[in-house]
Order: structure tokens, then sequence, then C-alpha cells
């Protein structure tokens, strides 16, 4: 049996999972935690990713690897590969001023027409223009900035502080493209845009292509066998997308701590709406996406309110009627950003005597979550991708009620693919093309959803709501909690 | 006082009573209040309701029943129903929330409606009896020629008299009567196609009929006890608390009122904007002027229901948000508002579509949160009512559930500032009842009240909190229905 292994470097930790070559199947896997602070010394990364790989038993009888990361994260290396500051992670708001100022010097447009991205404050770009407000001295020592996958990719060809050789740092399409100093256009970096944030150039990854090989692994790492293959590696959606085998036409809605909705494009898309990300996906197209900050948390706030489980907040759901009799949520509990109300916070709207029951809560919780979540997907209409298929997935994926109810909101198949790392099945398919020369065609088992009526009052309900807080259309006319 | 059977017809509770010649409460009973929807909203169950009755007087002690010398009856305005001369029902007994007759209320234009307020003292509105008369006119169950409009208090009174009658303040109450004059006013009662001959004769609340034999019979009561129609239960509330001109009374059932009692109805033009409803006194020689709030004492079953608590785990959680109150423990910050409008919004808008909106919710918000917010939101709400009126409060004086709500008294004495007299006796309604039926005046001191002070802190807490998010509470009161 031939193994390869995927390495998924999230928010929240590392896992590491090693998998057959030729069926995809999950042999065995490891994994640890990143810590919770969101400006950290990136070495933890790194000393997360070996414990993972100590705790998925080593990878010595492993044939290639490929690794997935968090979006966005910088790391700033100098000339001698040494990090010369923490690292600011893209959930870090500190970078909400530089966001604004950016923003503010070229034009929120520009931003969109350069890169395809209407600038938030978790991308590169502000991140870099953040260390250059807070601490110019390690800018002026900064002679590269890549982010995590890219430099766990470097460490793991034998790299590191003091090693020198940030000229071999690679990266893929997927991470180049949250930097919003990179042109999915044209495949280049946008060299301007980045000494603009930054003050001054530095070396970028390069850019590789979607079925290259990163290097070699090198000698003396814990665990890990030496001059194996390095996959090209990529962002978590971008492996996600690859391991479900996302064809144009397939959109994906994954409720998970936010709510994520992508798709697969072609071309890239300039929203100047300002909600679709036009990112890069693994294969050589595009994944645009648009994402709300609350999602699946708010299924447990639902059930912590009505003191129960999630399960039985689902079977509570699913005793009342679709609209909930008028009871109508928008769960913005941590503001939103899309639609962009970062000062809001969560509202419940229409209660009355009769319709204030734990089954209408239950299920207007359930609703308002993914209404929030099909807007996203007249955001991507807006841009002229239509999906014509939805994949649920994430952590209120295998909720019951999610399920009947989002088929009740959307006019299209909806399937569920059964539960998988599908991160590090990306990644682990990256590893094995650089074995075979092509992404293997591992199965993904779907769960289809039976196909109701469609019930449009629960959008209805969604969009009134918002109009009687004044929220006009995405964006917000009136910050109630300001 | 002369010893009597009370019966208080409430929105959700029918109360009965029994007390004795010194006034005290010897024996009570409670039954939700029977009722049953019909093709256009919710009626009276009457003959559930006779029978709740007749099973008091029937389970008395054969002492006490001997003893009987009255029955006064009381409770929500505002219901009603065509009854004939043989007591048969012409009509459904609407509840007082009911508005089907709302259509013939619709043509009225603005001058016809100050009009009305002019006469009537009341804002046009679907739950005073007015337009529920025409659509039972319109709608009647065969003949209407000798049929009275009775409320359902004066309907119970009818079948132990066999006599129709109304009582002033509930016939203050059905937007028909003129308030200054105290007859019917053919000229309102016009404006909905309405003849005064569906109107009964008016009595004030000492003027009962004796029993009638059969009902005397039936009951075993002597055929010496005299009926009352001690009339609105929000204004025998007033008799029962001694009311007195400066004095608020906060009376707390389902719904909340505000009451004072006038020597004069207030007419004026921002009391009809802000759509106070005037009314006569059940002692017949006083006006009183009232708001009710639709989300009062509803709210603590709401709540109940929405977390899943039971009676006794909700009071227990009130008392403990109370204690952490009072501890400083509570950060307003975090509070969620609670737009209370769960049955419809109070004066000035008067709107029953109304909804009720909770804003602020975040991931950290708790159930106890919820329930802080909401009682918070009430306490608001009361106050924002309580400045519509014209009338200086020197005391305030509640009566209700809410005594048993040591949170929600807490919150309403320190967001007015203004410490409270609160009424430990539960029947307040029904000891005033009694008291108009003997023609005798209550006493507060006999209503056992305990003062809740404010506290000058938690006041400047609570208004500075206040400062923050009134953009937010006044956008929320004005938000589309």
């Amino acid at each position: 049996m031939t193994l390869v292994a995927g390495i998924d470097s999230s928010t929240q930790g590392c896992k590491v999972t090693v998998r057959d070559l030729e069926t995809g199947a999950r042999i065995r896997e490891g994994k640890a935690s990143h810590p919770a602070e969101t400006i950290v010394d990136p070495e933890v990364w790194w000393s997360a990713l070996l414990t993972a790989v100590s705790r998925a038993g080593g990878l010595r009888d492993v044939e290639a690897i490929s690794v997935s990361g968090q979006q966005h994260t910088p790391i700033f290396l100098d000339v001698d590969g040494n990090a010369v500051s923490d690292s600011p992670l893209w959930n870090d708001t500190g970078s909400h001023a530089q966001m604004m100022d950016l923003n503010n010097e070229l034009g929120r447009d520009e931003w969109i027409r350069r890169t395809g991205l209407p600038l938030t404050l978790s991308d590169t770009v502000t991140k870099i223009r953040w260390l250059r407000d807070v601490n110019p001295d390690a800018v002026r020592k900064t002679a590269a900035v890549a982010v995590v996958h890219d430099w766990l990719t470097w460490r793991l060809m034998g790299y590191g502080p003091s090693t020198g050789n940030i000229d071999k740092l690679t990266t893929d399409r997927s991470e180049a493209s949250g930097t919003a100093y990179w042109s999915g256009e044209t495949g280049e970096y946008t060299m301007d845009l980045f000494e603009h944030a930054f003050g001054k150039s530095a070396f970028l990854p390069r850019v590789l292509d979607p079925l290259d090989t990163a290097g070699l692994t090198g000698a003396g790492l814990a665990g890990i066998p030496a001059g194996i293959p390095i996959g090209v590696g990529s962002g978590d959606n971008a492996a996600a997308s690859l391991a479900l085998g996302l064809a144009e036409g397939d959109a994906v809605l994954s409720l998970g701590t936010s709510g994520v909705v992508y798709t697969r494009s072609a071309k890239p898309v300039h929203d100047f709406a300002g909600y679709v990300c036009s990112y890069a996906d693994a294969t050589g197209d595009h994944l645009p996406l648009v994402a709300t900050l609350n999602a699946a948390r708010n299924l447990d706030l639902g059930a912590a309110l009505l003191g129960c489980t999630h399960a039985e907040l689902s079977e509570l759901a699913l005793q009342a009627t679709p609209g909930s009799e008028g009871l109508t949520l928008l769960p913005y509990f941590e503001g939103e950003r899309t639609p962009d109300l970062p000062h809001e916070r969560g509202s419940l709207h229409r209660a009355s005597l009769t319709n204030f029951t734990r089954p209408n809560f239950a299920r207007a919780v359930i609703e308002g979550t993914l209404a929030s979540q099909v807007a996203m997907l007249d955001a991507l209409r807006d841009c002229g991708v239509v999906p014509s298929r939805l994949l649920l997935i994430g952590g209120g994926a295998q909720s019951p009620a999610v399920q009947q109810i989002l088929t009740q909101m959307v006019p299209m198949p909806v399937a569920v693919p059964e539960p998988d790392e599908y991160v590090t099945k990306g990644a682990a398919m990256q590893a094995a093309s650089t074995l075979t020369g092509e992404f293997p065609s591992w199965p993904v088992t779907m769960n289809e959803l039976p196909g109701t009526t469609l019930q449009p009052q629960i959008t209805e309900q969604h969009e009134a709501a918002k109009a009687a807080l004044g929220y006009g259309g995405l964006i917000s006319s009136l910050q109630l909690a300001d | 006082m002369l010893p009597t059977i009370t019966v208080d017809v409430g929105t959700t509770s029918v109360k009965l009573c029994f007390f004795d010649a010194a006034g005290s409460l010897i024996a009570d009973a409670r039954h939700g209040t029977p009722t049953v929807k019909d093709a256009w909203g919710e009626i009276y169950d009457v003959t559930t309701l006779a029978g709740v009755v007749t099973a008091f007087i029937g389970d008395l002690d054969p002492a006490h029943r001997d003893s009987v010398r009255r029955v006064a009856i009381t409770g929500v305005g505002e219901s009603g129903g065509l009854v004939r001369g043989d007591l048969s029902l012409a009509s459904p007994m609407i509840l007082w929330h009911d508005h089907r007759g709302a259509t013939y209320l619709e043509g009225l234009d603005s001058a016809a409606r100050s009009e009305v307020y002019g006469v009537t003292g009341l804002p046009v509105n679907a739950n005073y009896g007015l337009s529920k008369i025409a659509w039972a006119i319109d709608h009647a169950d065969g003949s209407t020629t000798d049929a009275l409009w009775l409320n359902v208090s004066e309907y119970l009174a009818a079948l132990m008299t066999g006599e129709r009658w109304s009582e002033y303040s509930l016939a203050s109450r059905t937007m028909a009567l003129d308030l200054r004059t105290g007859t019917w006013s053919a000229r309102i009662a016009g404006l909905v196609g309405l003849d005064l001959a569906v109107f009964p004769e008016l009595r004030a609340a000492s003027n009962g009929s004796a029993i009638s034999a059969g009902f005397a019979k039936q009951t075993g009561l002597s055929s010496q006890v005299e009926v009352t129609v001690a009339g609105h239960d929000h204004m025998v509330g007033a008799v029962g608390a001694a009311l007195e001109p400066g004095e608020l009374l906060n009376s707390t059932g389902t719904t909340e009122g505000i009451l004072f009692t006038r020597d004069s109805p207030a007419l004026d033009d921002h009391s009809a904007r802000s759509k106070l409803a005037n009314g006569i006194s059940s002692t017949g020689d006083e006006f009183t002027l009232f708001a009710s709030i639709p989300t009062g004492g509803s709210a603590f079953a709401t709540l109940q229901g929405m977390l899943g608590l039971s009676a006794e785990q909700l009071t227990a959680c009130i008392s403990a948000v109370h204690e952490n109150y009072l501890a400083g423990r509570i950060d307003l910050r975090t509070v969620p508002l609670v737009l209370p409008q769960f049955r419809g919004s109070p004066p000035p808008t008067k709107n029953a579509s109304a909804r009720g909106m909770i804003a602020g919710l975040n991931s950290d918000t708790t159930a106890d949160d919820i329930v802080f917010g909401c009682f918070l939101g009430m306490t608001l709400q009361f106050r924002d009512v309580l400045e519509l009126f014209p009338d200086r409060v020197e005391r305030i004086k509640v009566i209700g559930p809410a005594s048993r709500n040591p949170l929600w008294l807490q919150l309403k004495a320190d967001l007015l500032g203004t410490p409270l007299s609160v009424s430990r006796f539960p029947e307040v309604v029904s000891r005033g009842a009694q008291s108009l039926a003997s023609g005798e005046a209550s006493s507060w001191a006999r209503c056992a009240p305990e003062d809740v002070f404010s506290d000058e802190q938690r006041t400047r807490a609570l208004g500075s909190w206040y400062d923050d998010v009134r953009p937010q509470w006044e956008y929320l009161k004005g938000a589309p229905a």
C-alpha cells in the first residue's frame, strides 16, 4: 500500500491524515492544538505540525506529503529565514484601521478591480500594513513575506531560522489569491500594491501550478522521511473543494464557526457590491467565496437559551412550521460581514404570545442562520455565478433540521457529503499528484437530500426583518449598537 | 361590609372569592377563563363560565353560603354580546381583544374620530364594544328585536337576576357612552349605523337586583341576595386600593393597567393623540384616565414557555437575577434590549398587530439575560406610557401578580426613581367588588402594602444605560409592525 499524508494547519490546530494512495481511505491521523491568541510566534505552528505527525505515528512509511492551511496569515522573515515578529492571524481584528486606510488611499473599488477582493481586515495586505504601522523596525528587517502553508512547506524542505534560502519559498494560486496583492487575471503578483501597503519590496513565494512539486523533504525532521516530494499545498477552502470534487455548477455551503459559500468558476469575478472574494482554487480555476461571521455557533446559542441539546434543538425546530409563525431571527450575534454590520448584534422579530414558543424559537434560529447563508448565493448570482447544486458541509451540516429547512429555501438539489477531513484529504490529493502526475479520483459519498416544496416566506421574513432595522440591501444604513 | 361572593372574569382566569362581613377572604377559587374559537376569533364558552360560578357557590360551606348577601361581578371591559329578553344569546359573547368588528371603524375620518374622543373620551379602536355591536347585529343568530348589548360581567348578572343592565364603568368602555352626560350617545352609535335600542339601562355599581327565584333555587343562595355589577376590573381595583387623586394604580394582570382617578375627563388634544382612555369610575362619581399595556403579567407565561421552565423554576430564576441586580453583578451593557410588544403595542400607538422584538443578542447572551431584559423592557414601556399622562404621580400603588415579582418591582422603582407601595393581598379587585356591593369604602392598609424603595445609584445606572440605548429603543418602537 502506498501512503500519502495531508496536513491541515488551521486556526485552531494542526491535523495530519495518512491515506491510501489508491482509495483515499484514512489509515491514521494525529492532531495538535494551536494557541487561542490571535498574534503568535509562528514557531507554534511548526511545533504543532511535528506533534501532530508524532501523534499520527510518524510518517516514515509515507511517500509524499502536502500542506494546507489557514489563508491570509503572514509570516515575516529576514534574509536568514528568521521570523522578525509574531504573526497576526487572519481573524485578529487589530488590522481594522489598516483596512480602512488602504481602502481610503486607493479606493475600495481599485482593490476589487486589481485583485478581485473587497478588502477585509483578514487579507494579508492589511496585515503587512499593520506591521508597518506597529513595528516599522520589523518591516525594515523583513526580506520575505509568506503565509502559513508556504512557510510550513519551506520548513518541510529543511529550511528554517538561520538557514537562509528564503528564495526557496513557494505558494499556490489559492494562497496568493488571498493576499490582495495577486491578480486572478494575470496570475502574477501586483507588486505595486504590496509595496504600497508595506512601504518597501520583499521576496514573495513563487506561485506554483496545481500539479507542480514544491520540493523534497529535508533531512533530520522528526518522524518525517527525507527526500519525499512535497505537494503544492493550498488554502483550506481550496483543499476542501478539491477533495469534494467540486465541478462548475456546484456550490459548497460550509456551516462551521463561520459560514462560507463558494463555488467553482472558470473565471475570476469582481464583486463591486463588496461581498464576493475572488479566490483561486487548487485546480487552476477560481473559487468565488462569500462568508458570514455567524453560522454554526448560532445553533450553540439557540440550544443554550432553550436549555437543550443540539439534537433536541433540531427536533424542536422540526415541530414548527416553515416561517416559525412569523418569529424571525437575524443572527448577527458577533456583528456581521455579510451583510456589512460589524457593530450590530442579533435580534428577534415579531414575537407574540402565540408564536414565541420553543419550537418556533428553535426553528427561527435555524431559519435565520440559513437565510444568511442563502443570501450569499444571491451575492454569487449577482456576479454571474449561478450554482445548480449545493453541497452542505461543516459542523452544522449533520442537523436534520438544518438539512430539511435548507431544502425548503434553495431551488436546487442539496447533498450532504459524508463526514470526512476534507481539507487534509485535499492536501493528500496534492501529495498524491506528485507521485502520479494527476489528482486521484477518490470517491466521495453524498447523501442526496429529498426535494421538497420551497417555502419563500422564510427568506421574505428575513428580508422584512432586515428592512425593519434599516439594513437596506447588504449594507447597514443604521448602526444601532454603535 | 356585607358577606359577598365576588366573581372576577379576567383575560386568562376567573377568580371567585367569598368575603365575610369583616372583609376577610374566607374562600377562593381560580379557573382558566373558558373560551372557544369561532370562525372570526375567540369567544367565551358561556355555559362553562356560568357553571364555574354556580359550582363555586355550591362548594361553599353551607353556613357561609347562607350568610351571603351580595354577589358582585367584575371583569374585563370591552367584551360582550347580544342578549335577548329570554337571556338567550343572539351573538357570540366576544372577547375584549377580538377585532372582528374592525372594518366598521375603517370608514371613520379624522373628524369623526375626534368627535368620538370628544364625546366618549376613547380613541377609536376595535377593542371597544361599538364595532363589536355593529358586527353582532349584522351576524346575529336569529332575531335581535329585543336584544341588548351586555358585557360578559353584565351577562352573568342577567343570568342570576333575569334583568339586563349596564354598569357605568363598563359602559364607558363601549365607545358609545357620552362621558359628560352619562347617557348613551345616539350620535356616536349612529356612526356605525346603530340605534340606541340595543343599549341597556345604565346603573351604578351600587345599584343591583335581587337574584331570581330560579337562581336561588339552583344555587341555594337566599332569595334576599342582591347581584351587583361592580364594573371594569381595573377600576374596581382602584376602589379596592382606595385610590385617591394624585395616586397611580398600577394594575398588573395579564395586561398591565395605568389608572388615575380625576374630577374631570381629559379630552384635550394631547390626551387624544396619546390615545389615553377616559372612563367613569365604578363609584360613578369620578372619572378615570386609563392606559392598558397589552403585555403585562402574560410575559411570565411567555418566558416560562419559551425557556422551558416550570413556574417554580422561572420564579427561582427571577429571584436569582434580582439578587444579582441588587448586588450590582449585572452589566447593563450586555443586556438585550427587549421591546415586549408580545400582544400589540400600548398607547400612543395601540397597534394590535405590533409584535415584540429583542435586539442586542450576542454569543454570550444567556436565558437570565433574556429574563432580565424582558422585565427591564416592560419597565421602560411602562414609563413611556406613564409619561403620556397629564397627571403628576405622588404615589404608585401596585396590585396584581407583579407583587410576587421582586425584579419587576425593583426595576420599576429604580427606573422611575419613585418608591412603590405594593399590595401583598392578591385579590384587590375582588375586595373592591365587595366594597362596591356593600356601599362601604375599602382601605389600602387592608391590602397589606409593602414599600419597594428606589436606589439612587441604581437609578443613575439605569438612567445612564437608557441614555445609551434610547435611540435604539425609539427606533425599535417605530419599526414597521
